[in-house]
């Protein structure tokens, strides 16, 4: 459900952010924008900054240099007060002595709005994230993912330019982490609020956002809708950190990398690696296809139903890991363990990384039977 | 610091808050009474029976005598005796007293116990400033009054610092005065309320604070709806605490005063070492009346921090 | 007479946040504060003990103060004393808790809270009723200085206790037991071999807190007339101020001294659990 948006002004913005604690430097140049009514996530491992970038955003830290812009207009000098953001926290941000309305009602008691009214928006809010049952409770009485809501309910409150999530759902354990996804995600949409969504979780920001960062070490890797870093990842990182990869060794060639029979272009030539030299190509597992050969040297050796696909495990003796190749349950229905099977690359490009030394001596091993096949 | 002084001293890593997991179902024990076995009785014996012998019974005996008179049968003269006009002076001293060093010590301490908390300085320095307020709160004895002696006496270091300074500005002051022994006192009281008060305010999370910078609040509001009222149960309770300490404190307000401060615990002194008069049960009742105003201050604390304390823990 | 909490572990937050920027000249400003407030009485303690006026620097109040014939006596009661109730103290807390922890866990609660009961019970009313009691039960007992040892437990028993449960509730008793009788080992072997080596910090935290009491205990000793190093120190403060003030001072450093000296075992200790854990992760 991810509409991209087109993006007329970017109503958020960080542009070149740098961020140093001592003698480390936690963002590089960081630059990212977010147009009004999207949600982009920020991705990576932790400590690649991304926390850092949303604290940032909101004024809790104030970068060392670049810039902060809402609306078009320069905060980085503005307080977090007064940037009308709202914040989901990972955890115990609910007020422990106030009850799920209190906490929501408190943003508009701070600007004044009177009790009978904002206790009544409040609970207008705890009906909105499910917890209507729930307004009178204090936070030691709720769930983690029932705390969630009514921090989510809160920072509604103020009616927010912007929301910022830091890894709302990270404490949560993962079937109420599957509910609130959605449920963030709807309200986020309803409400057309431009969004931050700081997250480790790949499937959550895969699924959630309109745009996804992939961070590493205080830069932004990649950024593109779901679709563009899950299906053109332009690094080894971001091919194996947003979804699952096989690494198959291949010798590089002229044009490409030759992989398992098959010639591919190399989607990032900057790595370097000479002709005749071997890489390792990332292939995903539906990007390959099977078809039952029994002279052949792969061979079915496991098959993990996983639903409407079905991953199935195919092992070769020269390689050390075995190769996973997911197919609609009804295809893999086909193939027993056992059986030899060919496969055949559905790509014309691909990833490739340095191999490791044990990956390179099964690029040349498997070169070498190839040529006398 | 050494991982067991946690009793008193705070380890002080840089740990980030409320970082982690679901907060895990707090492990029921699942023993009830049933399970004790003779065995497992038997075993914790020796400790039981030492604190009978030498804690519950003298405290039991204490109280027997407290009500009686003395020819030995029950009566309630004694209690009343010992809160009659000749004793009321010292109670009113004492309390006097407690809720002064409490109070200042109250302040002072919180201001200590937030440096503590908050400090990004080097780790060293706070770790070092931590087993010393620990080590200190522990310090009422005689030594201590000692130390203050050579500090404020009349032939004190800083006493001559003072007097070269602006001569004359000590000659109404007296370590052995009440003023002296509110000072000496504090030696102890303030870092005991920082000890008390370093899990709460370790307790008030980050998140709060921005969290309600986000909804629009500035520092002080955050303070009037959040910190103050999250912490004060901790205050008043680590208040009672002092209060308590200082009510029952002998050693180091003998060591400083002898028999001249009219205080609580001094009196049951002379009762029963016989200095002026030997008079065992009205000790007795003095004792009694003692640890029932302290008893009261611990209970009100018990209940004041038990919801807080929930608050503040996670 | 005082209450502790439990065993207070704090995260100092780094507050790189700017509600701590300024704090932190503030902080250390109060640190410093602090120390020169701790450190203070006890320098002044030093200069007023170890000088006098004319004379400079001089050992001579605390050797004159040594020369009376009640002081050596009275250094050696104490000393013998703090002995025995340190010795005491772990031989009573330290199986109990163990045992409580292990196998009774509902009655180490029960425990638990006697051992807080003496912050209630002022020394001096535990004297008064110690008095009362064991005067007609047992007159002799109650003359005899070592009558003092199990007093002196009874009043250390709320830090000693809670720093030794701390201990205790640190390591995973269970398992340590199921695994070390896997490999072989009797209930004692492994009491011996490996429980108490790793409460070494938390059984020397409590003896050090038990020394710290006992070497300024003045209560319950002065109140049942016998004649310990305070006692001596009162008694003799009108006469030798000076000596006594340096006697006070080398006391407060012993116990300075100890602290050091077990916080660099525990940071040691603390080493070898980090080295341990390394070559265990590799």
């Amino acid at each position: 459900m991810n509409h991209p948006r087109s993006l007329n002004r970017p109503h958020v913005e960080l542009r070149d952010v740098v961020k140093k604690y001592g003698p480390k430097t936690v963002l590089r140049d960081l630059t990212l924008s977010i147009g009004e009514g999207e949600m982009v996530a920020l991705l990576g491992p932790s400590g690649c900054g991304k926390s850092t970038s949303l604290r940032i955003l909101a004024g809790l830290e104030s970068a060392d240099s670049g810039q902060v812009l809402i609306g078009g207009k320069d905060v980085s000098a503005t307080p977090t007060r007064e940037r009308n953001m709202g914040i989901v926290f990972q955890a115990y941000s609910l007020f422990p002595h106030l009850t799920a309305r209190d906490n929501v009602a408190y943003g508009l008691r701070i600007r004044g709005v009177k009790t009978a009214e904002r206790r009544r928006r409040a609970g207008e809010l705890l009906e909105l994230v499910g917890l209507s049952e729930h307004v009178d409770k204090y936070p030691n009485q709720m769930s983690g993912g029932q705390q969630q809501r009514v921090a989510l309910a809160r920072s509604l409150a103020i009616e927010p330019d912007v929301l910022l999530l830091d890894e709302p759902l990270s404490a949560l354990d993962a079937k109420v982490r599957g509910q609130l996804r959605d449920e963030i995600r709807r309200i986020q949409l309803s409400r057309g609020i431009a969004t931050l969504l700081v997250t480790h979780d790949q499937e959550e920001a895969i699924i959630m956002a309109d745009r996804v960062g992939v961070m590493r070490e205080g830069r932004i890797g990649q950024i593109g809708t779901p679709a563009d870093l899950y299906g053109n990842p332009q690094t080894p990182f971001i091919a194996g950190f947003v979804g699952i990869v096989n690494r198959i060794p291949g010798i590089v060639t002229d044009g490409g990398i030759r992989v398992l029979g098959a010639d591919l272009e190399i989607v990032n030539p900057e790595l370097r690696v000479d002709a005749a030299q071997p890489a390792t190509a990332l292939i995903r597992p539906e990007d390959i296809d099977l078809a039952h050969d029994d002279a052949a040297r792969f061979k079915v050796m496991d098959k993990q139903l996983r639903g409407i696909f079905t991953a199935v495990m195919v092992q070769d003796e020269v390689l050390e890991q075995p190769l996973r190749i997911d197919l609609p349950t009804r295809a893999a229905d086909r193939f027993q363990v056992g059986m030899g099977v060919q496969m055949a690359v559905q790509r014309r490009d691909t990833v490739i990384d340095h191999p490791t030394e044990r990956e390179a001596a099964e690029a040349q091993a498997l070169s070498q039977v190839e040529t006398y096949r | 610091m050494t991982a067991a002084v946690d009793a008193l001293t705070p380890d002080t890593p840089d740990a980030p808050d409320s970082t982690g997991p679901e907060p895990a179902e707090k492990k029921s024990s699942r023993f009830t009474f049933r399970t004790l076995t003779s065995g497992s009785v038997l075993g914790a014996l020796p400790f039981f029976a030492f604190v009978a012998a030498f804690l519950i019974i003298p405290i039991i005996a204490n109280l027997i005598r407290a009500f009686q008179d003395p020819a030995g049968r029950f009566s309630v003269a004694t209690m009343a005796e010992a809160v009659g006009p000749t004793y009321r002076q010292a109670f009113w001293l004492t309390t006097q007293l407690s809720l002064l060093t409490a109070v200042i010590g109250g302040v002072l301490g919180v201001i200590l116990a937030w440096a503590l908390v908050s400090a990004d300085g080097p780790r060293w320095l706070t770790s070092l400033v931590s087993s010393f307020s620990a080590l200190a709160s522990q310090s009422g004895g005689v030594q201590l009054a000692f130390a203050f002696f050579a500090m404020l006496g009349t032939q004190g270091m800083v006493t001559g610092w003072i007097e070269s300074i602006a001569p004359g500005a000590m000659a109404e002051f007296s370590i052995t005065g009440f003023l002296g022994v509110t000072i000496v006192y504090l030696y102890f009281q303030v870092p005991l309320m920082a000890i008390l008060m370093l899990p709460a305010m370790g307790g008030v999370k980050k998140a709060w604070y921005e969290a309600a910078a986000s909804l629009g609040a500035s520092r002080f509001q955050y303070l009037r709806d959040v910190a103050v009222p999250v912490l004060w149960p901790s205050i008043i309770g680590s208040l009672l605490l002092l209060f308590a300490n200082a009510f029952a404190a002998y050693a180091t307000a003998y060591a400083l005063a002898g028999g001249s401060l009219n205080l609580v615990p001094i009196v049951i002194g002379f009762l029963i070492s016989g200095n002026v008069l030997l008079n065992p049960g009205l000790a007795a009742a003095l004792v009694t009346w003692m640890m029932i105003i302290i008893l009261a201050a611990m209970g009100i604390r018990f209940l004041l921090t038990r919801k807080s304390d929930q608050w503040l823990s996670n | 007479m005082i209450d502790r909490p439990n065993a207070p572990t704090v995260s100092t937050r780094t507050s790189r946040s700017s509600g701590g920027r300024g704090g932190n000249a503030a902080t250390t400003a109060i640190f410093v504060v602090a120390l020169i407030f701790f450190f203070l009485p006890w320098i002044a303690a030093a200069v007023f003990g170890f000088t006098r006026p004319g004379e400079g620097i001089t050992a001579a109040p605390l050797l004159e103060s040594l020369q009376n014939p009640k002081a050596l006596p009275a250094i050696r009661d104490t000393l013998l004393l703090t002995l025995a109730s340190t010795l005491l103290m772990l031989a009573l807390l330290v199986p109990t808790n163990i045992f409580l922890n292990l196998r009774a866990p509902q009655l180490a609660k029960v425990a638990e809270m006697l051992s807080v009961l003496p912050l209630v019970i002022p020394a001096v009313a535990l004297v008064s009723g110690v008095s009362q009691f064991y005067r007609a039960v047992a007159p002799a007992f109650i003359n005899s200085l070592w009558s003092l040892v199990p007093l002196y437990v009874i009043l250390s028993m709320p830090l000693c206790y809670r720093a030794i449960d701390a201990g205790v509730k640190a390591l995973d008793l269970r398992t340590l037991f199921a695994a070390s009788s896997s490999l072989g080992a009797g209930t004692w072997t492994t009491l011996l071999r490996v429980v108490l080596p790793n409460l070494r910090v938390a059984m020397l935290s409590a003896a050090l807190l038990s020394v710290a009491m006992c070497l300024a205990e003045y209560a319950m000793a002065s109140l049942l007339l016998h004649y310990t190093f305070p006692v001596f120190l009162v008694e003799v403060s009108n006469n030798n101020p000076r000596g006594i003030a340096a006697l006070s001072f080398i006391t407060i450093i012993i116990t300075w001294l100890l602290l050091v000296a077990i916080s660099a075992m525990s940071r040691a200790d603390r080493a070898t659990d980090t080295a341990t854990d390394k070559v265990r992760k590799n």
